[in-house]
């Protein structure tokens, strides 16, 4: 019963990271930018949805119907937050050296986390979800409800994206950038438009998550690196660019981590994660979901 | 083509500028740390003995400046504050009081330099030795938090400068053998002691007990104290013991555990952001036990705050009773002290602000001792100091550390923040044991 108690924290914590990462493997499918602020989405959309219940009930406690209308809140916001940085900066850097993409995401998140540190305050801010019951226990496995909630909700919000790349226009648009950009721009696609809205998506979901997790624990300015980290890894594990991957790779990454922190030790988790990652970048570099290096050449 | 719509000499003009401002950067930061480390040789060598001779006649004119380095930004910010707010504003008393009379017959006004090292002890080594060589400041203020401190006391030793600092607990800040440290806060391993005395007082004591520890040095020092502690009380035994890292936000699995293991008692030695989820995730976990306690800022209101009735039950501890009406030379008394702090800041002082308060007052108290105003002889007044502010009694034990036991508060449904433990300057009796969630 154990075992099956730490599957589930895994699934459902997994679920979020998830989430996380699907909009950090979509920027860096899509723009080729490994996005070291992406964390910072996460605490940015932690913080829109405190601040909007804060806001119009006085205080971040809410029904949950109203806390998942805060989650829509933060991913509208996120989305013209990372379409307006896409635009004025990072625009700037694309197709460009690596390393300089690196260091200015970096400047960014470091920007980004004094700025809300001087706005909000270095406290730890959490939203409360009223709930009659806080879990329900099914079959001996205690299920936090506020939990499953965010599972669902991550779930839906990474189902929702990958139905929107398939099947709509600019999902279209976005699938023919990523493979070749300047093809793109020959066929009429506005490449910055679309590298634009991407970047609004990978943030969008970003910030829904981190309302999901503003709501499961809480939110502060310096939470977004460990996020940043676990997005590399799940990425890493699931295949650049792929949502499955990414979907796939984030369950996989929290209920590793869950039965080690519960078979062995909180203090392995990150080792085993990380050793993991190292393995599977030594047997199969392109991850889970991704095309394969040596097929494509 | 789109992408090369974009005329190309902006991208290169900003390109260049980012590149040469990021060369700049790191080339100045090189510089900075060459420069760094060229002083911290020298200042081992030449600051001890000229710094030791000369401090009086350097620091002499009409001010003596204090100087150290302080989580302004990064985790510990909020905590940080604290001080930098005691600091700042026990000095601004002293000088409009017209500052301090000293021993050598002089009288000083005190000046501060406080700068941000964000948490992070590379930074703050490099804070103060830069204060030493480059600033001339021979008289420092600790930084918050034992990884920091330990490290910033090293080098406050290397240079012979003595240390006064209210933020580092580690008892491993204490066992090097540095004779230029004072801590104003009882060690970590002594944090979470009371909190077992006050459960194994009850009538319903605790059988089984779980620790659950963050993997930083200050988490670890009392971890270490608290099974030491649970050794030797008998009829408690320890069945959960989990380190966890400090990035884990999420403590549901080990949670799980202190349900699955039936534990009476739970000890969480963490800090504010681990003791919200603790507070938040008992309940969502179903974990019912008669006591929980969080080693670090469960005290502070924004902790309430944010845990809203689930911080309620809750203990934690303190090294400061803020209704314990102690003398104060600055302030007045430990009540006026509050007032000052409320009415300056807007917020209600914890024992960072007292600590922090005292640190400036073991300053002032030593400059008033001394017949010639130098390191060595400052750091001899500071060992025999013996004198009572707003923070309490203020005397320091052979290794360099106050001689005070900590305190146990506990917020409750009605009356709030209150002394539980020990009895003598008790508020209220506990709320033992706390009551199941199905009761709530």
């Amino acid at each position: 019963m154990a075992i099956a108690q730490f599957v589930v924290n895994g699934l459902l914590v997994g679920a979020l990271f998830a989430a996380v990462a699907v909009g950090f493997a979509l920027i860096w499918g899509v723009v080729d930018i490994i996005n070291l602020a992406h964390g910072e989405m996460v605490m940015l959309g932690g913080y829109v949805s405190y601040w909007v219940l804060t806001f119009l009930l006085g205080e971040a406690t809410a029904s949950p119907l109203v806390a998942l209308a805060s989650v829509l809140v933060s991913v509208a916001v996120l989305f013209g937050v990372g379409y307006a940085l896409q635009r004025a900066l990072v625009a700037r850097v694309t197709d460009e050296d690596l390393f300089l993409t690196l260091l200015v995401t970096f400047g960014l998140s470091i920007v980004i986390q004094q700025l809300a540190l001087q706005a909000w305050s270095a406290d730890p801010r959490t939203v409360t979800v009223q709930f009659g019951q806080q879990s329900m226990n099914l079959g001996g496995v205690v299920v936090p409800k506020m939990k499953l909630l965010a599972f669902v909700g991550a779930i839906v919000l990474t189902a929702l994206l990958y139905v929107f790349l398939k099947n709509s226009r600019t999902g279209r648009s976005i699938r023919a950038v990523s493979q070749n950009a300047e093809a793109a721009a020959l066929v009429g696609v506005d490449v910055e438009h679309t590298r634009a809205t991407t970047f609004g998506l990978s943030s969008g979901i970003a910030g829904g998550a981190g309302a999901f997790i503003a709501m499961i624990l809480n939110v502060q300015p310096q939470m977004g690196l460990i996020y940043t980290l676990k997005s590399f890894v799940i990425v890493v594990f699931g295949g650049i660019g792929s949502v499955p991957g990414a979907l796939v790779g984030g369950l996989l990454l929290g209920t590793v981590e869950e039965l080690t922190a519960g078979i062995v030790s909180s203090k392995w988790t990150l080792a085993v994660s990380f050793s993991l990652l190292i393995v599977l970048l030594v047997v199969k570099p392109s991850g889970l979901f991704g095309d394969s290096v040596e097929g494509e050449a | 083509m789109t992408t090369s719509d974009r005329p190309t000499r902006d991208r290169r003009t900003f390109l260049k500028a980012t590149a040469g401002v990021s060369v700049v950067g790191l080339t100045g930061l090189a510089g900075c740390a060459a420069n760094n480390n060229d002083n911290g040789d020298d200042g081992g060598d030449d600051g001890g003995d000229d710094g030791g001779n000369d401090g009086g006649d350097d620091g002499g004119k009409d001010t003596l400046t204090l100087g150290g380095s302080m989580s302004l930004s990064g985790d510990n910010a909020d905590l940080g504050k604290l001080y930098q707010d005691a600091y700042k504003l026990t000095i601004q008393k002293i000088n409009d009081s017209g500052g301090i009379e000293a021993g050598d017959g002089n009288t000083y006004e005190l000046d501060m330099i406080l700068r941000d090292d964000e948490t992070d002890a590379s930074k703050s080594k490099t804070i103060y030795q830069d204060l030493i060589d480059r600033d001339d400041v021979d008289y420092l203020l600790g930084p918050y938090s034992s990884s920091v401190t330990l490290p910033a006391s090293a080098v406050a030793a290397k240079n012979k400068k003595p240390m006064v600092e209210g933020g580092g607990a580690s008892p491993e800040i204490f066992a090097q053998g540095n004779e230029w440290i004072f801590g104003l806060l009882p060690t970590a391993n002594k944090y979470a002691l009371s909190s077992v005395d006050m459960a194994m007082a009850q009538s319903s004591a605790p059988k089984k007990a779980a620790l659950l520890a963050e993997d930083d040095t200050f988490s670890q020092s009392t971890a270490k104290g608290v099974r030491q502690k649970i050794k030797n009380t008998s009829g408690l035994s320890l069945a959960v013991d989990e380190t966890f890292p400090s990035s884990t936000s999420d403590l549901s699995t080990n949670l799980g555990k202190v349900r699955d293991q039936g534990a009476d008692m739970l000890i969480l030695a963490a800090h504010q952001k681990h003791a919200i989820v603790m507070a938040k995730q008992l309940e969502s976990q179903n974990v019912d036990v008669d006591m929980a306690m969080a080693t670090v800022g469960s005290l502070n209101q924004s902790f309430k705050d944010e845990a809203k009735k689930n911080g309620d039950y809750v203990y934690g501890p303190s090294s400061w009773a803020i209704n314990a009406d102690f003398e104060d030379p600055v302030y007045g008394s430990t009540s006026k002290f509050a007032d000052a702090i409320k009415s300056e800041y807007g917020y209600e002082p914890d024992y960072h602000s007292a600590a922090g308060e005292s640190v400036i007052l073991t300053f002032k108290k030593a400059f008033e001792t001394v017949d010639e105003v130098t390191p060595t002889k400052v750091r001899n007044a500071i060992r025999d100091i013996k004198f009572t502010s707003a923070y309490g009694n203020v005397t320091f034990d052979d290794s360099g550390v106050i001689d005070k036991k900590m305190l146990l508060y506990q917020w409750q449904p009605e009356k709030g923040k209150q002394i539980v433990w020990p009895k003598s300057v008790q508020q209220s009796s506990p709320a033992y044991p706390m009551p199941d969630w199905s009761e709530r």
